[in-house]
Parts: C-alpha cells; sequence; structure tokens
C-alpha cells in the first residue's frame, strides 16, 4: 500500500506540474503576443523601425527560451513560431502589402500554442 | 499535442478502456499475466515507440504517458491488495471448469471455452483421460490447473511408507564453463573441490564443461562440453 499511496503521490504531482506548466505557457504567451500586437500597431502607424525593434524583443524572448520550448511543445508548432517571426520580419524590410497578415499568421501559431495546453473536451478527445 | 496533462488524462482513459475491454473479452486473452500487467505492456511498447519514430514529439510526452502507466499500476495492486472485492470485479475469480469430475458447461460457456479446446488444455498438462480429472480450475492469469482424482494422482513416497529424503536444491555450478562461485559458497564447497570432481569426471579444466550441478547431499550432474569444430 506504501508503493500505492506513493505512486499516487507521483501522479499528483505530475498533475500539479502540467498544471503549472499551463499556467506558465500562459503568461509566456500572453507576453509575446501583447509585443507582437504592440508591433503590429506600431507598423500600422507608420513606424516600420519601431515596429521592427519591438518584434526583435518579442523573438529574443521566444529564443530565451528555447530549451523550454523544445522540451514541452511539439516541435512542429515551435517551428511554425519561429518561421511566422521571420515571415513578419520580411515583411517589414521589404515593405510588403500583406505585412498584417504576416502578423495575423504569427499571432495564430502563438495563440494555438497556448489554447493546445488548455485541456478541455476538445483537446483531450 | 505537447501538454503533460492531457497525456495523462488521455493515458488514464486509454488504460481504464484497455482494461474494461480485456476485462470483457475474459481470461482467456491473458496467457501468464494480470490483466494490468498485460495492459501496461502493450501500452507502455506502443508509448515508448512513439516519441522515439518522431522526433517532433518532445520526449516528455512519451515519458509522462509511461509514468502516468507505471503509477496506475501501482495503484491499482495496491487497491486490489486491500480491497478483495474490487481484485475479483477487476480480475475474476478463478472458475471451476470440471468439478467433482464433472464438467460445468456453464462455467465453459462463460469462458468460451469449447470441449475441443478443454481436452487440448488437458493433453497439454499430460492427461488424456477425462475420467481421471477431479477438478479442472481457470485461474485468474488464463492458466488451467488440473487436480487428478486420488486413484489417478501419484504414488507418493508418504504413501508408500517410503524413508523421505530431500537431497536439496541443485545448484548450478557451471554453465557454459563458467564457474558460479556464489552457488559454489552457498553449498559450502571450495574451488579445490570443484576442480578435483571435475579432475574425477576425466575434465581437467572446468572451462570445458558444459553444465554442473550439485545437491546438499552429494548427488552430482555433471555434462562435459562437446569439442568444438
Amino acid at each position: 500500500m506504501k508503493k500505492a499511496l506513493l505512486a499516487g503521490l507521483l501522479l499528483a504531482m505530475m498533475l500539479g506540474a502540467s498544471f503549472w506548466n499551463i499556467r506558465h505557457l500562459d503568461v509566456f504567451t500572453d507576453e509575446l503576443e501583447k509585443l507582437v500586437l504592440c508591433s503590429m500597431e506600431e507598423a500600422g502607424n507608420g513606424d516600420g523601425q519601431k515596429a521592427r525593434e519591438t518584434l526583435q524583443t518579442a523573438l529574443e524572448r521566444w529564443n530565451g527560451s528555447e530549451t523550454y520550448i523544445q522540451v514541452f511543445i511539439r516541435h512542429s508548432e515551435a517551428d511554425a513560431v519561429s518561421d511566422g517571426f521571420y515571415d513578419v520580419f520580411y515583411a517589414l524590410d521589404n515593405g510588403d502589402e500583406n505585412v498584417d497578415a504576416a502578423y495575423e499568421k504569427l499571432l495564430f501559431h502563438i495563440r494555438g500554442i497556448d489554447s493546445m495546453e488548455h485541456i478541455t473536451l476538445k483537446s483531450v478527445f | 499535442m505537447s501538454v503533460m496533462a492531457i497525456v495523462i488524462i488521455r493515458t488514464t482513459i486509454i488504460f481504464t478502456s484497455l482494461l474494461l475491454c480485456m476485462r470483457i473479452m475474459g481470461k482467456r486473452q491473458l496467457g501468464e499475466l494480470e490483466l494490468s500487467e498485460l495492459v501496461v505492456s502493450v501500452l507502455a511498447a506502443d508509448l515508448a515507440s512513439l516519441p522515439l519514430q518522431d522526433v517532433g514529439i518532445p520526449l516528455i510526452n512519451g515519458l509522462t504517458a509511461i509514468l502516468t502507466l507505471f503509477c496506475l499500476e501501482l495503484i491499482l495492486s495496491g487497491l486490489t491488495l486491500r480491497f478483495g472485492r474490487l481484485r475479483s470485479a477487476l480480475f475474476g475469480k478463478p472458475c471451476f471448469l470440471m468439478e467433482n469430475g464433472k464438467i460445468n458447461q456453464r462455467e465453459m460457456v462463460k469462458n468460451r471455452f469449447s470441449a475441443d479446446e478443454l481436452l487440448e488444455e488437458l493433453r497439454c498438462r499430460g492427461v488424456t483421460d477425462l475420467t481421471e480429472v477431479e477438478y479442472a480450475v481457470l485461474e485468474t492469469d488464463g492458466t488451467l490447473n488440473v487436480i487428478l482424482t486420488p486413484s489417478a494422482r501419484p504414488v507418493t513416497a508418504g504413501q508408500l511408507h517410503l524413508p523421505e529424503s530431500d537431497s536439496g536444491y541443485p545448484y548450478v555450478l557451471i554453465s557454459d564453463g563458467r564457474i558460479m562461485s556464489d552457488n559454489l559458497r552457498k553449498l559450502g564447497k571450495e574451488d579445490k573441490w570443484l576442480r578435483h570432481e571435475c579432475r574425477s569426471r576425466g575434465v581437467n579444466d572446468p572451462g570445458e564443461v558444459f553444465l554442473m550441478t550439485a545437491t546438499p547431499s552429494g548427488t552430482i550432474y555433471f555434462a562435459p562440453g562437446e569439442e568444438k569444430k
């Protein structure tokens, strides 16, 4: 019975760690989303340089959590976010008309990571 | 899906569903494993291979799933050890396919055992005459245990009032040329004795012995190695 109790404790700890992971990812993606939205607004106001700098900050934040991302997030999703950043940079540097679409795509991937972490009937089944 | 919680919930759901399915399928599917052990072995092998096949899946997902399985199995064995009713509900009870020499047809149907299969199982246990069987018990792990009628049981030394002597457990002393020092110590013998026994049987080097066993009472089985061509 001692082993069973220890196993129950371990299972509870793993569940606890998973909820901590959800909370951590919530904060992390919220922060990224805010920076990307800010950059999008700056680009919309015609301040390309400022938009680039803000986006660079967001990318640095993303790259700074590389180990966490590689350990906990499906690699294809992580790659999609990284590609999204570079697509926005490319659009900003070339004065692309579709810069808003590139921003939306990046935001979609960031929100996708967060929404996948949440426990819903849809994600379980 | 890189979610630890989802992996835990999914694993729990799959584990429970498989357990239920296998329970409904009956003991015949189990072989010699306990129900939960079989479910764990089937699932663990598959879960472990997923992150190995697809490097895009974080390894932690596979590890979490396996750890969850391990925890569930431990919890289940702890609970079944404490609560007998839960054990019966999950793993069932031994069934008498034959009782007092009579075939229990109801139990046979319940366990989906045909007469041919029963005869086959009995033959596997060296029984060809059904009248010799007093009990045939289908255990919870799926094995069939046979208890013969008193008239068909082998005669024991006690029944014949013969002096009972236990020669003891035969220890393996040399296996494929390797000396089992631990067993030699358990037998209370020394390397010198072993070499002497080998020499007395025409083998100078224990490395040339295929198998040698000895009981505490001194019975020795000796098989020299065949010459390698």
